[in-house]
């Protein structure tokens, strides 16, 4: 909701605080504040009026009286109902369908001849992302504003013209009735919108959007001012249905006290008069069958000390109370709390807590320690970390992987991409996929051979059941050859070890592959199984920080030299990346001899370089100028040839 | 000699959300809560009605929340709180838990935003639990998480499960509250929501709200794991790439 500073110090006598003070007291008391941006000669506060609040804030009134409440300033509005007198109200017959209303009021104009938007209306209107269309659509836009209340006017005539009855009703439509909306939108409705409406003819969306034919023109000098509050719900499901969302239709679903109706046409009535000096109210009708009953709470006095953990006293809580617009009747033990008409969120001591809270500065609350309280460790966790411990002290990886899927047994009502609609049956897929990303990177990773483990949910049409895959997989970097069936059976004989439970009984899944094996044990089951679960410590965890990789495919280099014999692979390692550029991103020793020439021992090194860019596919020039480079650098040293 | 460098042992690597989760579970247990778990697939029961989420509440729309197809009123849980509600229909007062888990929305996914990530959930309920022992229990939490002494704010907020509603910000532990980029200026961090249990929570869950108050507190793990590990994009931690993982 945009707030115009403009607007706001209407509301008061005296200079308000600068606007960045306004936002910081919202923030720390109201509600969230986005930001602050000067437009023109005003200033908006972005706000961000929190769902319970929506009923009083989304209004420039609302916010006003936070801002009264926080800098103790007294708005020059008055806070009681306004009372609307009904006239001529036989002009009119207004209807209710289904309680889908609370209040619904109708009011005939006329005499709208000459006038225009004034301009400081104009001016507001703009600096809120309003465009000015003509005064009637601009003083209902600028009192939904205001006030929180959304109007619409109608051309009364056309009215007239469509329709001879004096009947108008909020009530459904009826299946396949065609409704063109004012932006132009043209309707085929389901049955289900709530509509405004004449006997036979749709007018427009209810709380939503009005329709074109019944709109107001240049030429309109005649309207009907239609000021409802409608049932949220239908002007949710009625937006919804239309993907018509408008700043109504939003009051609307957060729910608009009826009483707004009387003080929203109040205002309208008002600015009307003082645009069009010949303005005539013909008719006025109020239709509130069930006005809104107060709420009477009663709030134990200790009770905002005991759940907020504050110092308060008595007279704190009271005057708080007060100035959030409450009456407050004093008893021995409590205070008897009714709450102001324009916050039907307040409804129980909780809710007066908050407020008291809020005013009192949550901020201020000091930390009170609670007293300590022994732990029993939860089996599941403990299982999962113990088999964690295992697994990567066993050089496997851990991945977590998500859950949708291709197929599977359950399936999504809603999923987000139409190509994976089920939830996984079982960690394979997740598992594959990083194994084999694993092996494209083996050289990068310095590893000859990639190996994970995920711990996840599978789901399938009895039940969900936590899992745990274990993969492992040969890359090119590899050297020796594993037989990767034993590679996990000695995993699986750890694990059964640990936990004193056969893994064995509970693999739901395994998959030889050509290049990977992968087992999946139920562990759920298994540590169903564990009779006395073994206890973990906890190490000191290190956050390391992340380094970004590279997108690009990487280039293989080995190269081979010979070094007089005290030389280690560290002085080697050392020159090769001090004299290569920012390309070079692994430097990996895989093999060293020695060899007498002549009686002179000589050792022999082996390396494999890895070079990668973080901007393009390197070439093989690119390379190998890295190489030379290198290559130079090794040969200066005494003693060091190239092989 | 033969060397090589590949088949030496070396140790794998635990996810980050792994080693985050450890450190918080070590640090919780030191202030009396024990873990707690719950299922992902959940009934809309436990995942909104016990939670004091209205009816006609527009998180539980098929935009924001997954359900199930071909089972009646079940969804995949939007957050942790589900385990609150069983937790403590399960159990006396005192509690203390946490729970860290799954949690599954609706939403396209960006850098910042995921269809399935992780949430870190607390609930304390006894007859004297406050929001002054909130604030103690989640400036002892930052400061063994962070290794040093970090501020703490609350600002009023709203929740249907919980009131008063806070937002938790915490002074900003890259800049030290001076201002940067990651706090966006401001020097604080938005870091969760939290509040004081609603009594209608307590009630749903068979607990005497008259008796017995509590707060509660949640927040995605990948928000705190996100600066803590410079990790600058949410998707890296589900690609089960090792080149991201064996960082850590």
């Amino acid at each position: 909701m945009l707030i115009s500073r403009k607007i706001l110090q209407s509301y008061f006598d005296q200079e308000l605080p600068p606007t960045n003070e306004i936002a910081e007291g919202l923030t720390m008391h109201s509600y969230e504040v986005e930001g602050v941006e000067a437009v023109g000669t005003d200033e908006i506060i972005d706000v961000d009026v929190l769902p319970n609040r929506a009923s009083d804030s989304l209004s420039h009134i609302g916010v006003a009286r936070e801002v009264g409440m926080i800098f103790d300033m007294v708005p020059n509005f008055s806070n009681e109902k306004v009372v609307l007198q009904e006239k001529d109200s036989e002009m009119i017959e207004l209807t209710i369908e289904d309680n889908s209303a609370h209040r619904f009021v109708a009011v005939l104009i006329s005499g709208l001849e000459g006038g225009e938007t004034p301009s400081w209306m104009r001016e507001v209107l703009e600096s809120l992302g309003e465009r000015s269309i003509s005064p009637v659509v601009d003083i209902t836009n600028y009192v939904m504003l205001a006030t929180g209340q959304p109007l619409h006017a109608y051309d009364l005539d056309i009215i007239e013209s469509i329709s001879n009855e004096a009947t108008l009703s909020v009530s459904f439509a009826q299946k396949d009735e065609k409704l063109t909306l004012l932006d132009g939108a043209e309707l085929s409705l389901a049955g289900e919108e709530l509509l405004i409406r004449t006997k036979s003819h749709p007018l427009g969306l209810a709380g939503v959007k009005g329709g074109l034919e019944s709109g107001v023109s240049d030429k309109t000098t005649r309207i009907l001012l239609e000021a409802a509050t409608f049932d949220s719900r239908l002007v949710r499901r009625t937006a919804k249905l239309t993907k018509a969302q408008t700043g109504a239709s939003k009051r609307f679903e957060n729910g608009v006290p009826a009483e707004i109706a009387a003080v929203g046409v109040d205002l309208a009535l008002k600015l009307l008069a003082e645009v069009y000096p010949e303005m005539r109210i013909d008719s006025l009708r109020d239709l509130y069958p069930k006005p809104e009953e107060p709420t009477k709470i009663t709030l134990k006095k200790e009770h905002p000390e005991k759940l907020l953990g504050i110092k308060i006293n008595d007279t704190e809580i009271k005057n708080a109370l007060k100035k959030i617009g409450a009456e407050v009747v004093d008893e021995e033990s409590y205070f008897l709390v009714s709450p102001p008409w324009y916050r039907p969120d307040i409804k129980l001591p909780v809710d007066l807590i908050d407020e008291v809270g809020r005013l009192y500065g949550l901020a201020k609350i000091k930390a009170v320690e609670m007293s300590p309280k022994a732990v029993t460790p939860e089996r599941s966790t403990v299982a999962k970390e113990i088999v964690r411990d295992i697994l990567v002290g066993d050089q496997f990886s851990e991945i977590i992987t998500r859950a949708f899927r291709r197929k599977g047994e359950v399936e999504l009502a809603n999923p987000l991409a139409t190509d994976t609609p089920f939830l996984r049956g079982d960690l394979l897929e997740g598992i594959q996929g990083s194994l084999e990303l694993a092996a494209q990177n083996a050289e990068l990773l310095e590893i000859d051979y990639a190996r994970v483990f995920e711990i996840g949910t599978v789901f399938s049409e009895k039940e969900e059941a936590l899992h745990l895959a274990i993969g492992v997989q040969k890359t090119k970097n590899a050297q020796n050859k594993l037989n990767l069936k034993d590679e996990l059976s000695l995993i699986e004989d750890k694990l059964s070890e640990r936990l004193s439970v056969d893994f064995s009984k509970y693999k739901t899944v395994e998959r030889v592959g050509d290049t990977n094996n992968i087992v999946e044990y139920n562990l759920d089951k298994i540590i169903g199984e564990v009779d006395l679960m073994p206890q973990f410590k906890y190490e000191e965890p290190v956050f390391r920080h992340f380094q970004e990789f590279s997108a690009f495919p990487y280039v293989l280099r080995d190269i081979a030299i010979w070094t007089p014999a005290e030389t280690t692979a560290e002085d080697i390692e050392d020159i090769i990346r001090k004299a290569a550029g920012n390309l070079l991103r692994v430097v990996s020793f895989f093999d060293r001899f020695e060899k007498d020439f002549d009686g002179i021992k000589r050792v022999s090194f082996a390396f494999r370089l890895v070079f990668q860019s973080f901007e393009k596919t390197l070439s093989d020039e690119e390379v190998n100028r890295e190489m030379e480079l290198i290559s130079s650098a090794l040969s200066t040293n005494q003693g060091f040839e190239i092989r | 000699m033969q060397g090589n460098n590949n088949t030496e042992k070396k140790d794998g690597h635990l996810h980050p959300l792994t080693l985050l989760s450890r450190k918080i579970v070590e640090i919780f247990s030191g202030l009396g809560f024990e873990m707690a778990v719950g299922p992902e697939m959940e009934l809309e029961e436990y995942n909104f009605d016990r939670l004091n989420v209205p009816k006609d509440h527009p998180a539980r729309d098929m935009q924001d929340t997954f359900w199930i197809k071909g089972r009646d009123k079940t969804v995949l849980r939007t957050h942790t709180s589900s385990v609150q509600a069983r937790f403590m229909e399960e159990n006396e007062p005192p509690i203390r838990i946490i729970s860290v888990g799954r949690v599954f929305r609706n939403e396209a996914t960006d850098a910042t935003h995921e269809a399935q990530f992780y949430q870190l959930e607390g609930l304390a309920v006894a007859e004297d639990v406050t929001l002054a022992n909130l604030k103690s229990t989640l400036e002892h939490f930052f400061a063994e998480l962070f290794g040093k002494e970090i501020g703490v704010r609350f600002r009023p907020s709203f929740f249907p499960f919980v009131e008063p509603g806070v937002e938790v910000d915490i002074e900003c532990f890259k800049c030290g509250s001076s201002g940067c980029s990651l706090c966006k200026q401001s020097g604080w961090i938005e870091i969760m929501g939290a509040g004081m249990v609603h009594p209608n929570v307590l009630e749903a869950a068979g607990i005497d709200s008259h008796k017995y108050q509590g707060f509660a507190f949640g927040m995605g793990l990948e928000r705190l794991a996100m600066p803590l590990f410079q990790i600058p994009d949410l998707r890296l931690f589900y690609s089960g790439d090792l080149r991201f993982i064996n960082q850590f």
